[in-house]
C-alpha cells in the first residue's frame, strides 16, 4: 500500500519544482494524482478481468488482493487509492512547498529510518558482539523497528541538523587562529583518533562485517592502484584484473601446500615478490599498447584481462598453476606462532596495506610526478613537447598501478585459502573501473567513497544481492549525468610556498609545500 | 653572420604528393626575433612541427647552436631548449594555472618517481623550488593572481599570456610562438607586443614567430622570412620585405599599399 503511492508523490514533487509558479504547481500535483490513479485503477481493472499470471509469475490473487487491499470488488479498492494517493500527492506537494532546509532533514530522516529497518539484522549482529544480553530488543521486536525507536531516530536526525552546522563553524572560526605547531598537533590527533577507531573496529563489528570490510580493502587497494593509471594518467585500463591474478597466483603457487606445492615459502617472504611480479606484467604489458589512446588501449587491456584467465584455466600450464581446479591449500599469513586465522584478523593485514598505498598514493598525487601524469592525461601531445617523456611516464604509470594490483591479488589468495581461475573475470576489472567512475577520478577519497558505496553497501543489502549490478548501472548513469566528476571529485591541487591554514582531518602535505588533493 | 642559435638547412616535409615545406633556408642569430609569414597554407605551421620535434622532416637538417635535433622526438627537442605555443591554445585544461607552469618546467627538473614515492628531501626542495620559481613567472606575465584557479576558466586572452608562462617556464633559448595574436583586439595586441619584447630583453630568449597581423610582425621583428607553397620566397629586414615586389603580389597586396 505504501509502495503503490509514493511514485506518485514522487512525481508531483517533480513537476511542482519545475513549476514556474507555485498555483499551477498545485494544479500538476491533482493532474499527477489523477493520472496516476487512473492509470493504477485501470491496471486492477485489467487485472480483475484478464489473467496475467503467464506474464507475471507473482501476481498471485493475494497479491492482487493485496493491492487492492483486501476489497473484494476492485472498485472499492480503487476508492481507497484515490484516498491514498491523494494523501500522497498532498504529502508530496507539501514537501516540495517547504524550504529545502527543512524537506532535506525529513528525507534523512526517512532514510534513516528506511535504513535502520533495512539493515536491522545487521544492527542486531553488532550490538550483540558490543553489549551482553539481547540489546537488539531494544530496538528491533520480530525483526521490524520499533516504532518508538524510529521516532527517536527521526528526532535525532532533526537535532543533529541543528547542531553540525554550528560546531562545523566554530571549529572553522578557531582553528586559524591556533598557531601552526597547534594546528598540527590538532590535525594529529585527529588523525590518531580515526587510526584507533580503525584498529578496534573488527571487534566492534564482528565477524561478519570484518569478512565485508576486508572484501572493501582489497577493493581499495585496486581502486587506489587503478587510480594511477586511469585517474592521474588517463590511461583507461580494462584489464587491471591481470595484476590482481598474477599477485594472487604467484603467492598461491610460492605457499601452497596442496598438489602444487613449490616450495612452501612464507606469506611475507611472497608478498614483495607478488608485487614485484605484478609491477614485472604491468612493465611488459604497458610495452604493446604503450602508443595507443583511448578506447584502443581500453580494448587491448581488455584483451590482456582475457589472456590471463584463459592461461590460468589452460592445461598448458596446470601442472603449475591447477587449471580449473585451482591452487589449493594456501596458508594464512602469520607471524611467528600467530597465525591470521579469522576475518578480524586479516582485517589487519589489510588495513595496513591500504594505509600504506594510501600514504604512497597520496605523495605521488601531489608530487611532480603526478604532474606528469596529469599533464599525459590532459594533453599527451604538449606534454611530450614540453619535455616529458611520455612514453616512459606511461610505462611509470602502469608498472606502479600494476603494483598495488598484486599486493590485493596476494592478500586476497592467502585470505581465501583457495584459488580459482574464475576468481580472476574481467567483472573484476570492471567493479573496480566503476569505483573510481563512482568515486570520482583522481580523488583518492572519491576512491574510498567509492569502495564503501560499491563494495561495502551491497554487502550489507544481501537481500538485494541479485541487483548488485542494477545499483552499479543506475549509479554510473545518474553519476555520469548529475556529478561528472564522481561523488567526491578531485579538487585542485594547491601549492604554497609558505605554511598556510589547514583544516582539522585535511591532508597537510609532506612538506611545507601544502596542499590538499 | 654571429653566432647563429637556430640554422635549418633544406628542410623538406613531403606528406603523400604533397609539399608541404620545399627545401627551406634559414638561420636565427641569438636574441633576435624572426617572424615567419605567408598565406595560409603556406607551411608556417607545418615547419614549426618539424623543428618542435612532431614530424620527422623528409630531408634536411635542423641543428640547435651545434647541436643537430633532426628527427628527436619533442621531448628531447624540448629539453635541448626549444619551448613552443600553439595556434590554437593547448593548455593543461583541467590543471591549476600554476601547475601549466611548473610542468613548463619539467627539463629543468631532477625528481624521479622514486624522490615521488619516498619523499625524499630533494624531491621536496625541488618541489618548493618549482613553486616558487612558477610564482615569479606568473608575476612576470601578470597572472599570478589567478594561480589556483583552472585553466580553461581563464579569459581568451590570459590563456594565450599563460602559454606563454608556460613555455618561458623551461627557460628556453628559443621560443617558438604560433600566431601569439590570433583572435586578440588592437590594444591586446599591443600588450603582448610589449611582452614578447620584454621577453628578448629581460629574459634573453630569442623567438620566432608565425604572425598574420602585419603591423605588429612589422614593428617587433628584426628579420622575417616569408613563405608560399611552402617555399621561401623573401627573407630579409621588415623594411625589405616590405618593399619585395614578390611578396607584395603573394601575400600583402593590399595591406602594404594601406
Amino acid at each position: 500500500m505504501v509502495v503503490l503511492p509514493r511514485p506518485l508523490a514522487g512525481r508531483g514533487l517533480l513537476l511542482l519544482q519545475q513549476a514556474p509558479n507555485r498555483r499551477v504547481g498545485w494544479m500538476r500535483v491533482l493532474a499527477a494524482c489523477l493520472a496516476g490513479i487512473a492509470a493504477t485503477g485501470l491496471f486492477i481493472l485489467f487485472i480483475d478481468a484478464v489473467s496475467i499470471r503467464h506474464m507475471f509469475t507473482h501476481a498471485s490473487p493475494a497479491l492482487v488482493a493485496y493491492m487492492t487491499m483486501g476489497q473484494e470488488a476492485p472498485a472499492a479498492g480503487l476508492g481507497l487509492f484515490a484516498v491514498a494517493a491523494l494523501a500522497a500527492g498532498a504529502v508530496g506537494a507539501g514537501l516540495a512547498l517547504m524550504p529545502a532546509y527543512w524537506r532535506n532533514t525529513i528525507f534523512m530522516a526517512v532514510l534513516l529510518v528506511v535504513g535502520m529497518a533495512l539493515l536491522s539484522e545487521l544492527i542486531s549482529q553488532v550490538l550483540r558482539q558490543i553489549l551482553n544480553g539481547r540489546p537488539d530488543r531494544l530496538l528491533f521486536s520480530q525483526g521490524a523497528l520499533r516504532p518508538a525507536v524510529a521516532a527517536i531516530a527521526a528526532a535525532a536526525v532533526f537535532a543533529w541538523r541543528g547542531l553540525v552546522p554550528r560546531i562545523r563553524l566554530r571549529v572553522r572560526d578557531r582553528l586559524p587562529q591556533l598557531e601552526p605547531e597547534r594546528q598540527r598537533q590538532v590535525s594529529l590527533a585527529v588523525r590518531g583518533a580515526g587510526v584507533l577507531l580503525l584498529l578496534v573496529l573488527p571487534w566492534l563489528v564482528g565477524s561478519y562485517l570484518s569478512e565485508v570490510l576486508a572484501n572493501v580493502g582489497l577493493y581499495l587497494l585496486m581502486a587506489l592502484g587503478l587510480n594511477i593509471a586511469v585517474g592521474l594518467a588517463g590511461l583507461f585500463d580494462l584489464g587491471y584484473v591481470t595484476n590482481f591474478a598474477v599477485g594472487a597466483y604467484l603467492m598461491g603457487v610460492l605457499t601452497n601446500s596442496g598438489p602444487q606445492a613449490t616450495g612452501e615459502f612464507n606469506f611475507w617472504l611472497v608478498l614483495p615478490v607478488s608485487i614485484l611480479a605484478a609491477m614485472f606484467t604491468g612493465l611488459l604489458l604497458a610495452l604493446p599498447v604503450i602508443r595507443m589512446r583511448g578506447d584502443y588501449l581500453a580494448i587491448a587491456t581488455m584483451g590482456f584481462g582475457e589472456i590471463i584467465r584463459l592461461l590460468a584455466l589452460s592445461d598448458w600450464l596446470s601442472p603449475l598453476i591447477g587449471g580449473s581446479q585451482g591452487i589449493l591449500f594456501i596458508p594464512k599469513p602469520n607471524i611467528g606462532a600467530f597465525t591470521f586465522q579469522t576475518p578480524q584478523h586479516l582485517f589487519y593485514i589489510i588495513l595496513a596495506a591500504s594505509l600504506v598505498m594510501l600514504v604512497v598514493i597520496n605523495r605521488l598525487d601531489l608530487s611532480l610526478t603526478g604532474r606528469r601524469w596529469m599533464a599525459i592525461r590532459d594533453d599527451e601531445t604538449v606534454a611530450n613537447a614540453i619535455g616529458i617523456d611520455t612514453t616512459w611516464i606511461k610505462t611509470l604509470a602502469f608498472t606502479l598501478s600494476a603494483a598495488s594490483g598484486g599486493l590485493a591479488g596476494a592478500i586476497f589468495a592467502s585470505k581465501l585459502g583457495t584459488i580459482f581461475p574464475h576468481s580472476f573475470s574481467l567483472l573484476i576489472s570492471m567493479n573496480v573501473l566503476c569505483i573510481i567512475i563512482v568515486g570520482g577520478m583522481g580523488s583518492i577519497r572519491g576512491m574510498v567513497l567509492g569502495t564503501l558505496v560499491l563494495i561495502g553497501v551491497p554487502e550489507l543489502l544481501r537481500e538485494f544481492a541479485e541487483f548488485r549490478f542494477l545499483l552499479y548501472g543506475i549509479l554510473l548513469m545518474a553519476v555520469a549525468i548529475y556529478r561528472p566528476g564522481g561523488l567526491m571529485p578531485a579538487r585542485a591541487r594547491h601549492y604554497r610556498t609558505e605554511p598556510a591554514p589547514q583544516p582539522a582531518g585535511g591532508t597537510p602535505a609532506t612538506s611545507s609545500s601544502a596542499a590538499s588533493g | 653572420m654571429s653566432e647563429s642559435l637556430l640554422s635549418v638547412s633544406g628542410l623538406t616535409m613531403q606528406f603523400g604528393g604533397l609539399r608541404a615545406v620545399d627545401n627551406v633556408d634559414f638561420r636565427q642569430d641569438t636574441g633576435t626575433i624572426v617572424s615567419i609569414i605567408g598565406p595560409n597554407g603556406a607551411g608556417k605551421t607545418t615547419l614549426f612541427n618539424c623543428i618542435s620535434g612532431f614530424y620527422e622532416p623528409t630531408e634536411g637538417e635542423i641543428h640547435l647552436e651545434e647541436r643537430r635535433i633532426t628527427g628527436l622526438p619533442p621531448n628531447k627537442i624540448a629539453r635541448a631548449g626549444i619551448a613552443r605555443t600553439y595556434q590554437n591554445i593547448r593548455l593543461f585544461r583541467n590543471m591549476t594555472v600554476l601547475e601549466n607552469v611548473m610542468l613548463g618546467q619539467e627539463r629543468l627538473l631532477r625528481t624521479t618517481w622514486l624522490g615521488s614515492i619516498f619523499g625524499t628531501r630533494a624531491a621536496r626542495r625541488e618541489t618548493e623550488e618549482v613553486v616558487e620559481r612558477s610564482h615569479a613567472i606568473l608575476a612576470f606575465v601578470d597572472l599570478d593572481a589567478t594561480a589556483d584557479r583552472q585553466a580553461d576558466e581563464l579569459p581568451y586572452g590570459d590563456q594565450r599570456r599563460l602559454e606563454i608562462a608556460r613555455a618561458l617556464a623551461s627557460e628556453p633559448r628559443l621560443m617558438m610562438l604560433d600566431e601569439p595574436t590570433a583572435g586578440m583586439n588592437p590594444s591586446e595586441t599591443a600588450d603582448t607586443e610589449r611582452l614578447l619584447q620584454r621577453l628578448r630583453d629581460e629574459r634573453n630568449v630569442s623567438l620566432l614567430l608565425i604572425e598574420h597581423d602585419m603591423r605588429f610582425v612589422m614593428g617587433i621583428s628584426d628579420h622575417i622570412m616569408v613563405l608560399n607553397y611552402g617555399r621561401t620566397i623573401a627573407s630579409g629586414t621588415p623594411q625589405e620585405i616590405r618593399t619585395n615586389p614578390e611578396v607584395i603580389e603573394a601575400y600583402l597586396g593590399s595591406s602594404a599599399q594601406d
